[in-house]
């Protein structure tokens, strides 16, 4: 049985008298790639504002799967099952795992609890270098306070070894390897995309979400981001939820699609299921009515 | 497991040779004009207009780390200058009532520096929570008020003297003391800035949004830098108390922030190279341009005073603003005040 480890429950978010989301339900099981789609304006990037918590939903909740840190050991077990219940969530089959409510928190805590995200119109920092970039993703990992820093005492320099070892280690493995010390704003644009995704992954996330991650890319371009998506998930154990508009890639590389209209959910499925919908061709292509 | 290889085999010596420069640099700055002014060779008016340019040095840099480094428009700095020294002045001349000679004074004297940096930065954090939410042209209003509602609250209180100001403050800033706290100052906020916190404010000033969805903290490192910023300032404020030995509120208006404001625009917003160049450049300046106009009033029939100077510096800000839009340095540092381990990834100029 696979886990969940994104339950949206019946998030409903208004922009003034605007329904942006109505009634969203989703659960994200772990490993998998799963894809958002719909027309512009429909709710896409709002569902990751609220899941990142940049927006608080009106109405509904979101919770995340966290795993349990045992500080003492297995003595209050029925006690922590006694609070999963109440709280209304299903019965988890490992209890090393619990859901826990993200609805509130403020986005440098969700974070930290292990979703990152992209940008649609990429938000790199553009006047610091590559490393500085990354750098900054791995900033809240970082145990040393204003005192270490001030002191720049061995605690200081062992800290700054190690996530500058971790940076070149994952600039390497997006082959941006020899721009480290570039400004990111002389990018091109391909490596930006590049750079923003492992900006992402060295938050250590544990859900990755990525907004148009092929918006401006050509064909050959998508096909190397769709062989780069299958592989982050192997190499670093993620689930993935994207929004895309570009069909072919959706259609490639997810294995369950929903589909917005409107703010409301007009369709789910498997790739195959969803494209056959009359709704979602009727929301993509509008209703048949010369032909 | 290559990249593990590569950061040990640069493996930085405890004894770094940038440190040790700079502080070379500074010991035979300091000894220079030390003996010059100890066999009289130095005329005291520069002797004084040096100190007074190296506390700007000191009120520059801060300012710059929450205006240049964390993209905060401050325009309240005095206030905070004002807090510092107010807090020292209070306590060496009113409370303790030191003579101006002594050890102990001494002692007393560092001591109530460092409080009164501690009180702005005191007085900073209470400003900086709630005020740090806003942005831009808000938080500058804001900051605005609030420097000057410092003003005023000291201008009314009767036991700071009010508006008469503290008289006869004790000449405790010498300038080896200006020297150490300057070098000290710098050390510190560059220390900040080549650390995880500074990379932090830095990614606050280029995309909050996406350094807030990238795990930074961003309220709590806004208010950090501002409070850091404004304990620099007291440190200032303090040091300017005991070398004028006379304060009133008035010398901390508005003018006085704009003073600074305009130094760390001209040196560079992001650059402590750029801050420093700027406030010992302009303070300079300053007094050249007032000996300077005062010599052609005298000698053509035009009236111009010495007034003239901020007509002067307006000038200078805008054209710095159409030529050279990021300052004299721009972002770049000079090189000795790079970190070794910071070196390829930072930028720097001459």
């Amino acid at each position: 049985m696979q886990n969940t480890v994104l339950k949206i429950d019946h998030v409903t978010h208004y922009f003034g008298g605007l329904r942006a989301v109505s009634d969203f339900n989703m659960e994200l099981p772990e490993g998998a790639i799963w894809g958002l789609i719909g027309p512009n304006g429909a709710g896409k990037t709002t569902i990751f504002n609220l899941i990142t918590g940049v927006y608080i939903p009106t109405k509904g909740k979101i919770y995340f799967r966290q795993e349990r840190k045992f500080k003492k050991k297995s003595k209050d077990k029925n006690e922590q099952k006694g609070k999963k219940d109440s709280e209304g969530k299903k019965e988890q089959k490992e209890e090393r795992f619990y859901m826990e409510d993200i609805t509130r928190y403020k986005p440098h805590t969700i974070v930290s609890k292990g979703i990152a995200r992209t940008f649609q119109n990429l938000r790199i920092f553009p006047n610091l270098t590559v490393l500085d970039n990354i750098r900054i993703a791995e900033h809240f990992r970082v145990k040393y306070g204003l005192y270490d820093a001030v002191m720049r005492n061995k605690k200081f320099k062992e800290e700054e070894e190690k996530i500058k070892e971790e940076a070149i280690k994952l600039l390497k493995l997006f082959n941006l390897h020899s721009r480290t010390y570039s400004l990111a704003k002389g990018l091109p644009y391909g490596e930006l995309r590049r750079l923003e995704i492992a900006r992402a992954l060295a938050t250590h996330p544990k859900l990755l979400l990525l907004d148009e991650p092929a918006a401006g890319m050509n064909p050959k371009e998508t096909q190397e981001l769709m062989d780069m998506i299958l592989w982050i998930r192997k190499e670093f154990n993620l689930t993935i939820f994207l929004i895309e508009h570009h069909m072919k890639f959706v259609m490639g590389i997810c294995e369950h699609i929903k589909v917005m209209d409107f703010g409301e959910t007009i369709a789910e499925g498997t790739p195959q299921e969803v494209s056959n919908n009359p709704r979602v061709i009727e929301a993509y292509l509008g209703r048949k009515k010369y032909a | 497991m290559k990249a593990k290889e590569t950061v040990q085999d640069k493996k930085i010596p405890l004894f770094k040779k940038r440190d040790f420069q700079l502080l070379v640099g500074t010991v035979i700055f300091w000894a220079i004009f030390y003996t010059l002014t100890k066999f009289g060779m130095m005329n005291l008016y520069w002797m004084h207009i040096i100190n007074v340019s190296l506390i700007y040095v000191i009120l520059t840099t801060s300012l710059n780390l929450i205006n240049g480094f964390s993209g905060q428009f401050s325009i309240g700095h005095m206030g905070f200058a004002a807090v510092g020294a107010y807090t020292s002045a209070t306590l060496t001349t009113i409370v303790w009532n030191l003579p101006s000679h002594g050890v102990g004074p001494f002692s007393l004297f560092i001591l109530s520096v460092i409080l009164g940096g501690i009180a702005a930065a005191f007085i900073g954090f209470l400003i900086g929570l709630p005020t740090l939410r806003l942005r831009g042209d808000y938080l500058a209003i804001v900051t605005l008020a609030f420097g000057e509602i410092i003003r005023v609250v000291i201008n009314s209180i009767n036991f700071v003297g009010g508006p008469r100001g503290i008289p006869g403050i004790p000449r405790f800033s010498s300038f080896t003391v200006i020297v150490i706290f300057t070098f000290l100052s710098v050390i510190v906020l560059r220390n900040i800035i080549y650390s995880s916190i500074g990379r932090a404010l830095l990614s606050i000033r280029e995309d909050e949004v996406a350094s807030e969805l990238v795990g930074v903290h961003t309220t709590y490192y806004k208010v950090l830098g501002f409070t850091v910023g404004a304990f620099f300032a007291g440190i200032g404020g303090a040091l300017l108390a005991h070398l004028i030995q006379y304060i009133n509120p008035l010398q901390f208006g508005f003018m006085a922030t704009i003073y600074v404001l305009i130094m760390v625009y001209i040196g560079g917003v992001g650059s402590l190279s750029g801050s420093i160049v700027a406030a010992i450049g302009i303070t300079f300046l300053s007094e050249g341009l007032r000996l300077g106009l005062d010599k052609l009033d005298q000698v053509t029939p035009f009236h111009v005073g010495p007034e003239w100077r901020m007509v002067i510096f307006s000038v200078l800000l805008v054209a710095t603003m159409l030529y050279k839009t990021n300052g004299l340095m721009g972002d770049m540092e000079f090189k000795v005040l790079i970190p070794e381990e910071e070196d390829e990834n930072a930028k720097h100029g001459a």
